[in-house]
């Protein structure tokens, strides 16, 4: 039976280590606020929005705008075909790290 | 598909990397717990001082300042930057239980127990008891 790479099995958007951390912080929370995402991946404010802009166009990432009081307020929500792909990417890239495959 | 494959200890760097923000900002998401525990605590002190305090007056100012805690803790929560995953879903049942026994606990001690130590005090931790195993809860979450 043939074998595959784990590498087929790594997300092409994925592979940038900014795009990897945003959407891995989101993982595990319902939402985060936007300036909150880029302190945490210590970016700038356009790095990070042409970052969530390729996300949301691949539709792992929702952003939803809000106010609370008389500030506007961007929040970053991974979507559920967002958490899948990570999933596998996450998974691959523990394959390659200890060298195993996938599909022996 | 990537037709490039990351060394393993590129791939090592990337997975702690993603491990290591993510557990940093689901530590910035346990607020929940901290609001639970702070409305645990008004929840309690309000069931005393209603059940205590037999001065009409009195009671009015403590329900007054009951409001803008209320209001209080819903402008702190509203301003928090992250939402732990499933928080307010998983806070629901306390909520409800909370406020079903600070209404069994009005109808039976008012008005015959007022006053009576005795039966306010385990009254209010009876009430407090939801909201604070939800936060003891959500801390493990």
């Amino acid at each position: 039976m043939p074998s595959q790479h784990p590498r087929h099995d790594l997300n092409e958007l994925l592979t940038n280590g900014v795009r990897l951390s945003i959407a891995a912080a989101l993982q595990e929370v319902e939402k985060a606020e936007f300036g909150l995402i880029r302190d945490l991946v210590e970016i700038t404010n356009p790095a990070l929005s042409k970052h969530v802009a390729t996300l949301e166009a691949a539709g792992y990432l929702e952003v939803e705008k809000g106010r609370v009081g008389r500030r506007p307020r961007t929040w970053l929500r991974l979507t559920n075909s967002g958490r899948e792909a990570l999933k596998r990417h996450m998974s691959a890239l523990s394959h390659i790290a200890t060298f195993a495959t996938p599909h022996a | 598909m990537s037709s490039e494959s990351p060394t393993p200890s590129r791939a090592a760097d990337d997975l702690a990397r993603a491990a290591d923000v993510a557990t940093q900002l689901r530590s910035r998401s346990r607020w929940m717990a901290s609001y639970l525990t702070l409305f645990g605590v008004g929840f309690a002190a309000i069931t005393v001082a209603l059940g205590l305090l037999e001065s009409t007056p009195v009671r009015v100012i403590v329900v007054a300042l009951w409001v803008p805690f209320v209001v209080g803790m819903v402008i702190w929560s509203s301003r928090q930057r992250v939402v732990a995953l499933k928080a307010r879903r998983r806070a629901m049942p306390y909520w409800a239980a909370a406020s079903l026994l600070y209404a069994v606990v009005l109808v039976i001690g008012t008005p015959d127990l007022l006053g009576n130590l005795a039966y306010w005090l385990p009254a209010a931790a009876v009430v407090a008891l939801p909201l604070l195993i939800g936060a003891w809860r959500e801390r493990r979450a």
